[in-house]
């Protein structure tokens, strides 16, 4: 088993307050990484160990969503089509999807390598799953997720795009199921197959059927899509599948009305159901009531570049720093607190600035950052300088 | 000096492509530059050899200079330790936090700034509008700084405002705006005449008084919302129109238009359009004016970063295509044709290609001002964002990414 020293690493310690300002501590000392966990944190001089040089130490990232599959990324630019709607987009991949195929295995790998080197160690990653393209996606993806597991972790959505009723997807889900595909995707059970409950049972039953959670990308607006999400979490409780949910987008919980919003959140919260959001400023999902209410928030990309959309960036530090912007969180708790969305939770200091990252036995997945603390990394984008995961080097700039 | 820049990518036109999707199509261009001007424009090879330096851009697609409309760079904190934001209860507790701030950042001015305009020309802006504090905490210091700073850089052309941020008649800064005009300033600023100096009249008045003494031109922050914004839109129209100021004047943010009905928005863009007043807009998330209305009935619309990290805020990148881009991402606008257009929102309307793909820049005898990148056209650049390679002002290169 591995061991050894990272020496003078940047770590959080507290926050100091004065004059109504807060400012974050940090400290310079040692920490032990044994196998894949850390082990001790110590002041005194190790002897030998790897210099980090003042570099801050933080939790590394999760991708929440993001599809792998049909993609430009990598490839020529492209623009989108004007003035399509989602089916005019359903539409277009009829043609596109066996056209991309060829291409995917190379895209793919991009997509994973820029966000390696963009500080994840876990990706949640979406593929098409239809009669068009069949599982031939989803295998290439597996394939080539496959070949990356000594440098991250990642669950694979098969995801039935073109609706799972509406284009009889349910053989080709069931058959990426006997593939082994980590989760059953779903998508907007009204406004794409017009039959909520059945949709939505139908998804819940694969699931069971296979033990595997449900991740449910959610476009319909309004009443609508929170029509859907009660539905999915009277499915979640009559299936008991508790904590095994993700709503995606979930755009409804945007200009919601409070009662509704209090009452959503409180189901969410209840039966641990993670909404998962790619954060579109403009209309933006109220993200820290969300949070305060209880219910997990994740950040995903949702497509780089593909026939839907042009500008995705795969930068979660970016993606972070525009959720504080758009909350208006910029004193340095706020700020700090923000990463939490990109880790599962996890931040180095709590609210009160208490430390509770790394402790000895955390997994040793983390990231070097160029930056003096969490809240100068989201509101300054400082570069990450290098990314470990269980304990190893997988990245360094 | 003649120079020719070899292999340089130009869009010539656009084309229909598959899914009823267009492309833009590009050539690769040799064009000869001297005393800061284009003066030869041809397909690469195809120029004949009249001798001078040659520079080979190896198929760089050359975009238009980028323009910061509305930057503040004397307040950034840039090059000090990190600075979160303090919470304030109101606008008068953020300005008493920024007082003490002015004061005690009052001689790291010219360093600070130094590093705001490094980034903005890193990220390809050789054109912009600073905003400049001029009050009784900073007194001149802040113009002093940020002239100097802006002088010792070579290719970066820039008009400044005087800009009284803690209210011109709060904060009786008439005579300092005055000094400020003696000193190089260029256009007199102005900031919530109801919000802050709680007289419209009074306020807007005493502005144009200023801007008349000196013949100069004003751009007024309003971030005020609704009708009283409306307003105040309204009585700084009255004024341009008294004083004959076509084209003198600029309203920045100008928050109140997303609260105009389709009415009283045609009507007040009619009054823009006619008094040649422009509206430069920083293009917030949560406060989108309506600028494809604006263009649409006549109002010349720019962009700009506004603050980049000070005790406003922390953010900032300095790069005002980033705008450009959140303005598709917010209206949907991922078509090759409505991103290439938009560019024009940080180039003072300058496009490679007009709608319909007309060359319509750059042209000969246009002044030799590039930005260069690694990519295939405007649409990809705007919604992309790729590093900004080199940058050419006046003909000469006055950035080069070395990363
Ligand atoms: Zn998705
Ligand atoms: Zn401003």
């Amino acid at each position: 088993m591995q061991a050894y020293w990272l020496k003078n690493v940047r770590l959080e310690k507290g926050h100091k307050k004065n004059e109504g300002a807060v400012k974050t501590e940090t400290e310079i000392t040692n920490i032990k990484i044994v196998g894949d966990k850390f082990s001790e944190i110590s002041a005194s001089d190790p002897g030998e160990g790897i210099d980090c040089k003042g570099q801050l130490l933080l939790p590394s990232l999760r991708e929440s969503h993001i599809h792998i599959d049909k993609t430009y990324f990598g490839g020529p630019w492209m623009s989108c089509a004007k003035g399509k709607d989602l089916f005019g987009r359903l539409e277009e991949e009829k043609t596109l999807l066996p056209e991309l195929l060829p291409a995917m295995p190379e895209r793919t790998r991009k997509i994973i390598e820029l966000l390696i080197g963009k500080g994840h160690t876990h990706i949640q990653a979406q593929c098409n799953v239809d009669p068009i393209i069949g599982t031939q996606n989803y295998r290439c993806a597996k394939e080539i997720l496959e070949t990356y597991t000594d440098k991250l972790t990642y669950q694979l959505v098969a995801f039935p795009q073109h609706g799972l009723l509406r284009s009889n997807s349910l053989p080709y889900m069931r058959q990426a199921m006997e593939e082994g595909a980590d989760v059953v995707g779903g998508v907007d059970p009204g406004l794409l197959d017009k039959d909520v409950k059945n949709s939505l049972r139908a998804t819940f039953q694969l699931a069971a059927e296979y033990d595997r959670p449900v991740d449910i990308h959610l476009h319909e607006q309004n009443s609508l899509g929170l029509y859907s999400m009660n539905r999915i979490c009277d499915m979640t409780e009559e299936y008991g599948w508790q904590g095994r949910v993700t709503i995606g987008s979930a755009v409804a919980l945007s200009g919601i009305d409070p009662g509704s919003l209090q009452a959503i959140s409180r189901r969410l919260s209840q039966l641990d159901i993670t909404i998962s959001s790619s954060v579109a400023l403009e209309s933006p999902i109220p993200i820290p009531y969300l949070d305060q209410a209880g219910v997990r928030v994740a950040l995903g990309h949702d497509s780089l570049i593909d026939h839907f959309s042009c500008f995705g960036t795969g930068d979660t530090i970016e993606k972070l720093c525009n959720v504080a912007s758009c909350f208006k969180m910029t004193d340095e708790v706020s700020l700090g607190q923000v990463m939490k969305y990109a880790t599962g939770g996890i931040t180095p200091l709590d609210a009160d600035g208490n430390r509770r990252w790394p402790t000895s036995d955390d997994t040793a997945s983390f990231m070097l950052v160029d930056a003096s603390s969490s809240a100068e990394l989201i509101a300054r984008r400082k570069p990450i300088t290098a990314l470990y995961f269980k304990g190893r080097c997988v990245f360094h700039a | 000096m003649r120079k020719v820049l070899k292999n340089v990518r130009l869009e010539t036109g656009f084309q229909e492509a598959d899914l009823g999707r267009v492309e833009t199509i590009t050539a690769l261009f040799d064009i000869t530059v001297e005393g800061g001007r284009i003066i030869g424009l041809q397909l690469a090879g195809y120029a004949e050899n009249e001798g001078g330096a040659v520079l080979d851009l190896g198929g760089m697609l050359a975009l238009p200079r980028l323009v910061d409309s509305h930057v503040h760079i004397d307040k950034t904190y840039l090059t000090m330790d990190f600075h979160s934001t303090q919470p304030t209860k109101n606008i008068e507790e953020r300005l008493e936090l920024e007082a003490k701030d002015l004061i005690k950042m009052r001689d790291s001015v010219e360093t600070r700034s130094r590093a705001a305009i490094e980034l903005l020309l890193a990220k390809g802006t050789t054109k912009l509008r600073h905003h400049v504090n001029v009050d009784p905490y900073c007194e001149l210091k802040n113009l002093e700084g940020s002239l100097a700073a802006l002088r010792s850089f070579k290719g970066i052309d820039f008009e400044t405002v005087a800009f009284p941020q803690h209210g011109l008649l709060r904060k009786q800064c008439q005579p300092l705006l005055r000094e400020a005009m003696k000193m190089g300033a260029d256009l007199i600023g102005g900031i919530d005449p109801g919000g802050l100096d709680k007289d419209v009249e009074g306020s807007l008045k005493a502005t144009f008084d200023l801007a008349n003494e000196f013949g100069a031109g004003i751009d007024m922050h309003l971030h005020e919302r609704g009708a009283v914004g409306l307003y105040t839109m309204e009585r700084l129209c009255d004024l341009a129109q008294a004083r004959d100021m076509r084209g003198m004047i600029t309203i920045s943010h100008g928050f109140a238009l997303m609260d105009a009905n389709p009415a009283q928005l045609e009507a007040m863009a009619g009054r823009f359009r006619d008094l040649g007043i422009g509206i430069t807009s920083t293009y917030p998330p949560d406060r989108r004016i309506p600028v494809e209305q604006l263009k649409r009935l006549g109002v010349p619309v720019k962009f700009g970063c506004d603050g980049i990290y000070d005790s406003w805020g922390p953010f900032g990148t300095g790069d005002v295509l980033e705008k450009v881009k959140f303005y598709c991402m917010f209206n949907k606008l991922s078509d090759e044709i409505s991103l290439a257009q938009a560019l024009g929102l940080a180039t003072e309307g300058v496009t490679p290609l007009d709608e319909q793909g007309r060359r319509l820049w750059p042209k000969l005898g246009d002044p030799a001002d590039f930005v260069f990148l690694r990519a295939s056209c405007s649409a990809e650049v705007v919604a992309r964002l790729p590093q900004r390679e080199a940058v050419m002002s006046g003909g000469t290169m006055v950035y080069q990414n070395v990363k």
